[in-house]
């Protein structure tokens, strides 16, 4: 550069850098564009996420402190409407000991079709990191409308957790569908129990069948489980299913989204033994067994055999 | 570039021109932009409605073929207009290189068309198409601000490989485009042209406004299920 400035001196031509100056001045301002563009995206989203941050932060604080009456009152009219707050306690007990953090606004999106999505983590226990979603609503303010976790995202408003269910929660379905079994074992008819239960069609075809079958054989009334409650056992916990291959081809492990649960209930003369399996359709837990893959079990144990 | 008459060229912005040898400080000229600019306008048109026809005709088989809502349409339409004035000022602009003050015939305009068809289709399935999904995607809240960066890092290093797989998509519709850009080009070229001023400069503007806007009310006005036909 300053060889060629010297031998222009020397020579006495003149390089006219106008153009040099122009490229130079297209470049810097297309970097200028382009930086106006990226800051205004990030201005874009601080400013349209603001309002919904404060809001769903108060909510998680109160969330945080076990607060979930609090909680429910900061919700929107939406949510109370799909979802009572006895209910929205239940799903928040599936959050057990969590502690949620908003993620900063940098990793929030833009407000949609007056929704805005905002995310947030756990921060504590063996959950931590796993992501929880609350959708905010301006109406009189901005609201939670619902609050899940990433899974369960777009079910609709309210608070939906997929996680396996607390132990109250577990035994009141597995207390629920021994009286409706029961009560069908009465009449000696299947279709009535698929019928009030409204299970998954999957149970009709699986070998809970014989159980029922057995049972109205046997013909004893077991309504008495109302009055005690089940030993269950082991801890609940989701399904886990191991295939292997033929021939030593190598096996697989591999957790479903239902959950199985065992149990007795102490009847005299004869104990009450039972696996139920339950998969999560949304809104609820239903039974969920099928052939082959989850094998429903309801049966009187023969003392004298075990 | 080549100056015959001082005549020929409009007042003075910025380009400089070297007559004989000696420096000299030149005039822009207007005349030659104002061509570019002309067939820039006609060809974001086209590039919109090159793009609206292309994803009617792949809407999936069974299901009814409709235009786009209208944020997403402008965001996504937008990214075909945009590639038009990219691909039609860079034709226009080779055009003009050496300086023709005279119109091009219809042959020379539908070869220039076919490569306004090949650059579209190559430019939109690299750059446009990836950008404008992006925009969309951050406008509809599906990604957040630093995810944004990573696509748009994402974009810059993929485009050449985008531009030759995904273009294949294109083929049609860029086709299509560059047969109407070729036609219509060559109409604003004579206008442009013309002896008579005022119909060189204020005609050429309607008449490249009138065809642009013709092309796209009838990609945005006619029943989908036709232009899928054309796609």
């Amino acid at each position: 550069m300053a060889d060629t400035w010297h031998r222009q001196r020397k020579t006495g031509t003149v390089v006219d850098v106008r153009p040099l100056t122009t490229t130079l001045i297209l470049l810097f301002s297309f970097i200028l564009l382009i930086g106006v563009l990226i800051g205004g995206m990030f201005a874009s989203v601080a400013i349209a996420t603001q309002g919904p941050m404060m809001s769903a932060e108060q909510f998680l604080d109160a969330l945080n402190v076990d607060n979930g009456e609090t909680a429910y009152l900061m919700t929107a009219p939406d949510l109370q409407e799909a979802q009572s707050k006895e209910r929205f306690l239940r799903e928040l007990a599936g959050l057990r000991q969590s502690q949620l953090q908003l993620a900063p606004w940098s990793r929030q999106t833009l407000p949609y079709r007056g929704i805005t999505v905002l995310e947030a983590f756990n921060v504590n226990g063996s959950d931590t990191g796993t992501p929880v979603v609350l959708e905010m609503v301006d109406q009189d303010g901005w609201k939670v409308r619902t609050v899940t976790d990433w899974t369960s995202f777009d079910v609709g408003p309210g608070g939906w957790f997929r996680k396996v269910p607390v132990e109250s929660e577990v035994r009141k379905l597995v207390e629920g569908t021994l009286v409706d079994l029961n009560e069908a074992v009465a009449i000696g008819d299947f279709g009535e129990f698929i019928d009030r239960a409204g299970e998954l069609k999957d149970v009709a075809r699986s070998s809970f069948v014989e159980s029922f079958d057995r049972l109205v054989e046997n013909g004893t009334d077991f309504s008495g489980i109302t009055q005690i409650e089940a030993a269950l056992k082991g801890p609940i916990d989701w399904q886990i299913v191991k295939r292997c291959a033929a021939f030593g081809g190598g096996c697989t492990i591999r957790v479903t989204t239902s959950i199985e649960v065992s149990g007795l209930y102490l009847l005299d003369p004869s104990p009450l033994r039972f696996t139920l399996f339950y998969t999560y359709s949304h809104p609820d837990w239903v039974l969920g067994c099928a052939p082959s893959v989850r094998e429903c079990v309801v049966e009187f144990v023969d003392e004298n055999q075990d | 570039m080549h100056v015959s008459r001082l005549s020929d060229v409009g007042p003075t912005l910025m380009t400089d021109i070297a007559v004989n040898g000696s420096k000299r400080i030149g005039p822009t000229d207007w005349r030659r932009l104002r061509f570019v600019a002309l067939i820039a306008v006609y060809g974001s048109a086209l590039g919109a409605a090159a793009v609206i026809v292309n994803l009617l005709s792949r809407t999936p088989f069974l299901d009814e073929p409709e235009h786009l809502g209208f944020g997403a349409g402008l965001i996504i339409y937008g990214g075909g207009a945009m590639t038009g004035i990219f691909v039609g000022a860079l034709v226009a602009a080779a055009v003009q290189f050496e300086g023709h003050r005279w119109p091009l015939g219809i042959r020379l305009w539908l070869i220039f068309g076919l490569v306004y068809g090949l650059v579209f289709a190559l430019s939109l399935a690299g750059f446009f198409a990836p950008l404008s999904n992006l925009v969309l995607d951050f406008y509809q809240g599906h990604l957040d601000p630093i995810e944004v960066l990573q696509a748009l890092s994402n974009i810059a290093i993929s485009w050449p490989f985008r531009a030759i797989i995904d273009s294949a998509l294109l083929l049609y519709s860029a086709a299509g485009a560059g047969l109407l850009f070729g036609t219509g080009a060559w109409v604003i070229d004579r206008v442009h042209t013309s002896t008579h001023p005022t119909t060189s400069r204020y005609g050429s503007w309607g008449i490249s406004l009138l065809l642009g806007l013709a092309v796209l009310f009838f990609a945005l006005l006619a029943p989908p299920t036709l232009l899928a036909r054309f796609g």
